[in-house]
This record gives C-alpha cells, sequence and structure tokens, in this order.
C-alpha cells in the first residue's frame, strides 16, 4: 500500500505534451506504471495527444490486417536437403581430420607428410568434386506441387555448391564495405583439430567467420580488442551498426586511426 | 507477472531441450525446430525482401546458418530471438550484396502460386473481408516503402509481436532506439497511408 503511494506520488503532469515516442511505447504497454497513469491523465485533458494516439492506434490496427503469407510448401524438403548436405560436408571434414590423427605427427617428416597428404586430397576433391559436394540445385523444386519437392530426382551438377555464396556476403556499416570469410577453412580447421585434444576441443568452438574490410584481406591484425573493453566498447560507441557483424560472433578485421584491428567478443 | 516469468521459463527450458537433441543427433530436432520458426522467419524475409521467392531462398540460407551454429546457442536469450537475429544480419548482409533498395512491394505471392490453402474467417462476411484484405494490402505496401531499420522494429513489434526488449536484443540496440524508431516507423506509414488515400 505504501509503495504505491509512493508511485501515485510520482506522478506529476507533463509540463509540455509527450512526445510522439512515448505515446507509441503507451500504446504497446511498454512504458512504467507511473508514466502510464501521467499520460492517462494527461490524455484526459489534451484533445491533440488523444488525437494522435487514435491515428497511432489505426496504424496498429491496420497493421494487423497486413497478410502473412504461408512459406511455400516445397521450402520445408529444400531446407531439410541442404541441411543433410550440410550435415554430410561437415562429417567428410570430421572424416578426414581423424584420418590425419591416424598419421604420426610425433616427427617433423610425419607433419611434412601429413600436410603434403591433406594438400592432396584437398586438391582432388577440388578437381574432381565427391558425390558428398553434389546435390540438386536449390531452385530445382520451384513450382513443383508439394509432393514431389521430396522426391530427389536427378542429380545436377550445381555451378556452385550454394553454401559457399554465404562466404562472399558484404556488408556496408559507416561507409566501408566488409567481406565475410570462412574461418573454418582447410588449414584452420586442420590446426583446430590437430590441437583440439589439448584444449579440450575449446578451440573448436572458436571457429567463426570473419568480416574483413574490403582492402584489408592480406593484413594481419596489429591488435585484438575485446568489444566489452573500453576500446571495444568506445568502438561500438562510434560504428554502431559492427553490433550487427559481431552478433553470431564473427570477428570483424578494421581499419582504425591507422591500426589494423580486429575486433571480437572475449578476445 | 509470475505467469509470464514461468511461461518464459518454459519457453527457454524447451528450446534448450531441443537444442541438446539437436547436439546429440536427433534428427528430428532440427525439423522441429524448423517447423516451430519457419512461418516468423518467411515473412520477416518476405517484409524485408519485398519478394517472395527471395523471401523463401533467404529463409532457406537463414535456416543453414541456424543449423551451422545452434551448436553454439547457450540460452542466454531466447531460440527466438536469437534466430531473429540471425535472420535480420543474414536478410540485411544479402540485400545489402545485392544492392536492393527498398522497394514497394509488387505483389503478395498468390496461394494457387505456392498451393497455400486459405480458410475463410466464418464470423465475417465477405464484404468485411474483402475491405480488411484492401486495407492490408494498402498497409503493406506503405510498410514496403519506410526506411530499413524503421521497417525492421515495425514488422518485429506489430506483425511479430516481439516486446521492445526482444527487439533490443534481435537488433542489437538500446530499447530506447527501439521506441524511437517503432514510433517514427508508424509515423511515416500514417502519413505514407494518408498521402496515398
Amino acid at each position: 500500500m505504501s509503495r504505491n503511494i509512493r508511485v501515485l506520488d510520482r506522478i506529476r503532469p507533463f509540463a509540455q505534451h509527450p512526445d510522439n515516442e512515448l505515446l507509441s511505447a503507451y500504446l504497446d504497454h511498454e512504458v512504467g506504471v507511473a508514466e502510464a497513469r501521467t499520460i492517462e491523465a494527461h490524455l484526459n485533458s489534451c484533445e491533440a495527444c488523444r488525437s494522435t494516439v487514435q491515428q497511432f492506434r489505426r496504424v496498429v490496427h491496420g497493421l494487423g490486417r497486413v497478410d502473412r503469407p504461408l512459406p511455400p510448401p516445397w521450402l520445408a524438403a529444400r531446407v531439410r536437403q541442404q541441411v543433410a548436405l550440410a550435415a554430410e560436408r561437415g562429417s567428410l571434414w570430421d572424416r578426414l581430420g581423424k584420418a590425419l590423427k591416424v598419421v604420426p605427427l610425433q616427427s617433423q617428416a610425419g607433419g611434412v607428410a601429413g600436410v603434403v597428404f591433406a594438400v592432396g586430397l584437398i586438391c582432388v576433391l577440388v578437381t574432381t568434386g565427391t558425390p558428398s559436394f553434389q546435390g540438386a540445385h536449390p531452385n530445382e523444386h520451384r513450382g513443383l506441387p508439394s509432393g514431389l519437392a521430396s522426391y530427389p530426382g536427378p542429380v545436377e551438377e550445381p555451378a556452385a555448391d550454394p553454401n559457399f555464396v554465404l562466404m562472399q556476403t558484404t556488408s556496408e556499416v559507416a561507409g566501408r564495405t566488409f567481406v565475410r570469410q570462412e574461418d573454418d577453412a582447410v588449414w584452420n580447421f586442420l590446426l583446430y583439430e590437430a590441437t583440439s585434444a589439448a584444449t579440450g576441443g575449446a578451440n573448436l568452438a572458436q571457429r567463426k567467420d570473419v568480416w574483413v574490410e574490403e582492402g584489408l584481406q592480406d593484413h594481419q591484425p596489429e591488435a585484438r580488442i575485446d568489444v566489452a573493453s573500453p576500446r571495444g566498447k568506445a568502438l561500438l560507441a562510434r560504428y554502431q551498426d559492427l553490433g550487427y557483424l559481431l552478433a553470431d560472433g564473427s570477428r570483424v578485421v578494421m581499419r582504425y586511426r591507422q591500426e589494423t584491428l580486429e575486433l571480437r567478443r572475449g578476445a | 507477472m509470475e505467469a509470464a516469468t514461468v511461461t518464459t521459463a518454459a519457453v527457454r527450458d524447451l528450446d534448450l531441450d531441443l537444442v541438446e537433441r539437436h547436439r546429440y543427433g536427433d534428427t528430428q530436432a532440427f525439423d522441429e525446430i524448423y517447423h516451430r520458426f519457419d512461418h516468423m522467419v518467411f515473412n520477416l524475409a518476405f517484409r524485408l525482401s519485398g519478394d517472395g521467392e527471395q523471401a523463401a531462398d533467404l529463409t532457406q540460407e537463414i535456416f543453414l546458418r541456424v543449423f551451422r551454429y545452434i551448436g553454439q546457442f547457450r540460452g542466454r536469450s531466447s531460440l527466438k530471438t536469437w534466430i531473429f537475429r540471425i535472420a535480420v544480419n543474414h536478410c540485411r548482409g544479402c540485400l545489402a550484396r545485392h544492392h536492393l533498395p527498398t522497394q514497394p512491394l509488387a505483389e503478395e505471392p498468390t496461394e494457387e502460386e505456392w498451393g497455400a490453402v486459405t480458410i475463410a474467417d466464418p464470423g465475417r462476411g465477405p464484404e468485411e473481408l474483402a475491405v480488411a484484405a484492401d486495407e492490408g494490402r494498402r498497409v503493406a505496401a506503405g510498410l514496403s516503402r519506410l526506411p530499413a531499420s524503421f521497417r525492421e522494429a515495425v514488422v518485429l513489434r506489430d506483425l511479430e509481436g516481439l516486446s521492445y526488449e526482444e527487439i533490443a536484443e534481435v537488433l542489437g540496440v538500446r530499447i530506447g532506439t527501439v521506441r524511437s524508431r517503432i514510433a517514427r516507423g508508424r509515423e511515416q506509414l500514417r502519413a505514407s497511408l494518408e498521402g496515398s488515400q
């Protein structure tokens, strides 16, 4: 009871009209109890603000009438197929990693032999292709009735693995273009695999994409900065959109004050 | 408030359970994740890209990313906001890569095209349904003309029903920014609808 009185005590009428942000948030029940009561008191006496709230309400009501189309019925089959391909590809890398562990790496000669073997194997895979990389073209099922969508059909050699399209994504932040690169390339994978026993697999979890500012692809970062550090926070405050690139755990390599920096979570 | 907390905790348990099952090789788990979120992801991609076919491609790519990174989901946020975050980032990246400007929505995909079935609302007459559909189309066209940052916030709030806190998490901005983007988006939409009348 006494707490309610204290809340009510804090209610003061607005000196001016509440701004539209507040009125819109009030409509969404996204303001505090005290704030809501102050707004309601103001609305009782202000025709202009009542009208604004009414207009917002009409827009929200209209948005409620916007159609929400269902995903096409064949999409589930297509996603399932692509996911199966991705899983198969993942297990191929796993097998390759395990096979390499069999090669004795204690001696320098063994290490060199392992690397040569890996390079040879990769060259063979890249030049000839393997059944694991083959699959129906993502567009193959377009327009097919849903019953046929799950039918594998004739296997078509894709012009490029559709998953690799993801690697070439670019994004613009503060007028700069960032190119996404896969960190789990073969060399890194082998490195991670070879050292995973020592780190208890923790390093495998560190495999992330890297967003590299255009033109810095061949640069080594001069400093690694944690986004939670004061310098990292300052950078994020200055370039807020960097947060989007870092959101899924990816790293960002960028030029800042004549220095090439790598920005990451938990550097 | 207590009920809401219990519901949130239950959803989080369900999320973690699904992810754990996926981690231990249960192939059904990813299917369940897909069917739980495919509508939301597809709608978001559709409203951000303005094109049905492109939305289908984006949805496929988004779920591939979800499949790839789901092992790293630790339950610090809900699976819904985590997937939405991937979806928004992926749509932004792809739409920027293709240099697609904000385009007015040309046409909603038809049911015949995708073989979807429309279930009539028995509580509303044909005229009322026609008026509602017409208004929906006008608002959708206005929505597609909004700047991307406002559109994202308005879609997540008014079409997907996320709270301001969840939207802030998805977009990686402060709640104040979410509040501002939603209000400004709605204001612009109102002006656009008045102009089109």
